[in-house]
């Protein structure tokens, strides 16, 4: 999943506090990492998902996810929060860490879908969660999530 | 009825993630209630896991959580919990307990092909007195059934083994023969109290495991059968063995007794559940049991005298295979084997296998702790908090704390605990520990006999496991982190 996800595509202890600032820091690293030449388009993508019904999960972990136009090539972008940021989640937690999919518009039945799909299954093991909100470097996170999807 | 099974819809608008995370979480949910499922998802990707017209026929109940259509008119006339895909993977258990109990509404109100008209017309055997006896027609047959059957029996015995081993052990802090009138120097009457009353617990472990093996299989005219069937097989001195054999017997012997009967006219299902199934039963199967005691005696015999051989001739391969097994997937149906094999032999007085065994359950989560505590830096905080409360755990026979750590990288880590268990059983072996407990960890220490020796043997294991397993995560820890600080990283 090299292309997929990359330690580069994974922020550490990013300094926002709301949700819209999550989004925006999502679409500005997807546009340095060359996944979109429209961030304002993806924020809105984002943000009209959002609005469908949360995607807030439990301990502290949202998958915020897009199917856009806006987004050139599907791939995953990481982003773990400094402070905890006030979102709608199942246990009520503020979110810290959010595990964005990003998917381009036309995609549909490829193996890619599958790979995220696989993302989001593998986010249900409590273990897992504990592990990806206590990594300490991108390199670990990208490892966790690479050795339970893959595996 | 033979297990509950589930029939799940899983589908959200975007079909990428919450489709899978509701499938995932009703999957793990079952497993933990015990109950079979199928999840159909509506993703992105299309319908996956597609259920079948028969799947659904045979299901106890169905689960949509969905906030998309799934097709749902063809669950109509099963019960239905319709939820939103966000229930789904908040709550699960809820809603697979909703059928479960059968408090789930039938959808469509009217009563359509199978399920709703249980008891009137169609033929499904039983609801009296002895509860449902119907065979499960139609149900394929799968080897993993055996297994789950065979759990199912050890699990109910394991407790009759731990108090009653444990009281017995007990018994022996007076001394070796303080249940023995005979032996006025050490006799003690509390001490032969706790004896007979653990005795009479230990004994019920074959029955019992017959008993609850057959209930598996063939529900409560089976467990009957099972139990007599089983105290025979005891009483004849086959041992565990045994009771397996009258388990699987009794079970599927009733199933197919059942079927059978099938044609007997309704109205003798009375009659069937309180007189002709434990009269014909006991009888059938108890007469087999009976021809078969001798020869199942001679090989428990024989399989008992080959492993004692084993382990006075070759206690290192004894303890490798030991070690192998109980790391190999700690909790997990290969250390079940060997377990099961240490209670067996405990039931027969050899009190060496399950001090090997122990050794081996006990060590891998302490390789952990050994690792955290040597290479403080090579673990994060969280991870190091939880290696040293495996310290507590591995010292209580909780093998299960070292798999968080194995499951990150298992083909690395799983050798390295296996070596160190095979080390920590080996030396138990050599060192004739004796544990009469089969349970416990440290906790026992008082009734074992060398319990000096079993804790250095253990540690020893433990020690030369943590070294390397540690070493291995300093090295993983090592390497990347050069690479780019999550400062440089953001932009």
């Amino acid at each position: 999943m090299s292309t997929v996800l990359d330690p580069s595509h994974i922020l550490l202890d990013v300094p926002v506090t709301t949700q819209d600032e999550v989004f925006h820091a999502i679409a500005a690293h997807a546009v340095t990492l060359g996944l979109t030449t429209d961030p304002a388009v993806l924020v809105e993508g984002l943000a009209a998902r959002e609005a469908q019904g949360t995607t807030g999960l439990m301990d502290g972990i949202a998958i915020p996810h897009a199917k856009s136009a806006a987004v050139a090539q599907a791939a995953l972008v990481v982003l773990r929060t400094h402070d905890g940021v006030a979102w709608e989640t199942l246990d009520g937690q503020p979110v810290r860490l959010a595990i964005s999919l990003l998917i381009p518009e036309g995609e549909a039945g490829t193996t890619h879908l599958k790979l995220l799909s696989k993302v989001a299954r593998t986010l249900m093991k409590a273990p897992v969660r504990a592990e990806l909100l206590a990594a300490e470097t991108p390199e670990a996170l990208v490892e966790i999530l690479g050795e339970h999807v893959l595996a | 009825m033979q297990e509950i099974f589930i029939v799940a819809a899983t589908g959200c608008p975007t079909g990428i993630a919450h489709t899978f995370m509701a499938a995932e979480a009703l999957e793990q949910a079952a497993e933990e209630l015990g109950v079979r499922i199928k999840v159909e998802t509506h993703g992105q990707v299309g319908i996956e896991n597609a259920l079948t017209a028969e799947e659904i026929a045979a299901a106890d109940g169905v689960i949509i959580a969905a906030d998309k259509d799934v097709n749902a008119n063809r669950f109509n006339g099963k019960r239905v919990v319709d939820v939103e895909v966000k229930a789904g993977i908040s709550r699960p258990t809820e809603l697979l307990q909703q059928i479960i109990d059968g408090t789930a509404p039938v959808r469509g109100g009217k009563s359509a092909p199978v399920p709703a008209d249980a008891g009137t017309a169609t033929d499904d055997g039983d609801h009296g007195l002895f509860g449902d006896t119907r065979v499960v027609a139609g149900q394929k047959f799968q080897p993993r059934d055996l297994y789950k059957h065979l759990m199912n029996g050890v699990s109910y015995m394991l407790p009759f083994v731990v108090g009653g081993g444990v009281l017995v052990a007990l018994s022996f802090l007076w001394g070796i023969y303080s249940a023995d009138p005979e032996h006025p120097e050490q006799y003690n009457e509390f001490a032969a109290m706790l004896k007979t009353i653990g005795g009479t617990s230990m004994s019920l472990m074959v029955p019992v495991l017959s008993a609850f093996i057959a209930d598996s299989i063939g529900k409560r005219p089976a467990l009957v059968v099972g139990l007599v069937t089983g105290l025979l097989a005891a009483t004849a001195g086959t041992g565990f063995l045994g009771g397996i054999v009258t388990g699987f017997l009794s079970g599927y012997g009733m199933l197919l007794l059942g079927k059978l009967l099938e044609p007997l006219p309704k109205a003798l299902n009375g009659l069937k559940a309180i007189f002709i199934f434990p009269v014909l039963g006991a009888f059938l199967f108890g007469s087999i049991t009976y021809l078969l005691s001798n020869p199942m005696k001679d090989i428990n015999t024989g399989l008992q005298n080959f492993l004692t051989g084993f382990q006075d001739s070759s206690p290192i391969v004894l303890g490798l295979i030991i070690g192998a097994m109980c790391a190999f997937d700690m909790g997990g149906p290969v250390n079940k084997a060997a377990y099961v094999t240490g209670v067996a032999l405990l039931g027969n007085g050899n009190y060496f296998f399950m001090a090997a065994v122990s050794a081996a359950c006990i060590t891998p989560p302490l390789v952990t702790g050994f690792a955290a505590l040597f290479f403080r830096k090579a673990f994060d905080a969280r991870t190091r908090d939880a290696a040293y409360v495996n310290f507590a755990l591995g010292s209580t026979h909780i093998t299960e704390g070292a798999i968080p750590f194995a499951a990150r990288n298992p083909i690395v880590v799983i050798p390295i605990l296996m070596l160190s268990s095979a080390i920590s059983a080996v030396l138990t072996l050599l060192l004739q520990v004796q544990v009469p407990a089969p349970h416990g960890g440290f906790l026992v220490l008082p009734v074992v006999t060398n319990g000096l020796q079993w804790v250095l043997a253990i540690l020893a294991g433990s020690i030369v496991g943590g070294v390397i397993y540690g070493a291995y995560m300093q090295r993983k820890a090592a390497a990347p982190s050069a690479a780019t600080t999550p400062q440089e990283a953001l932009v």
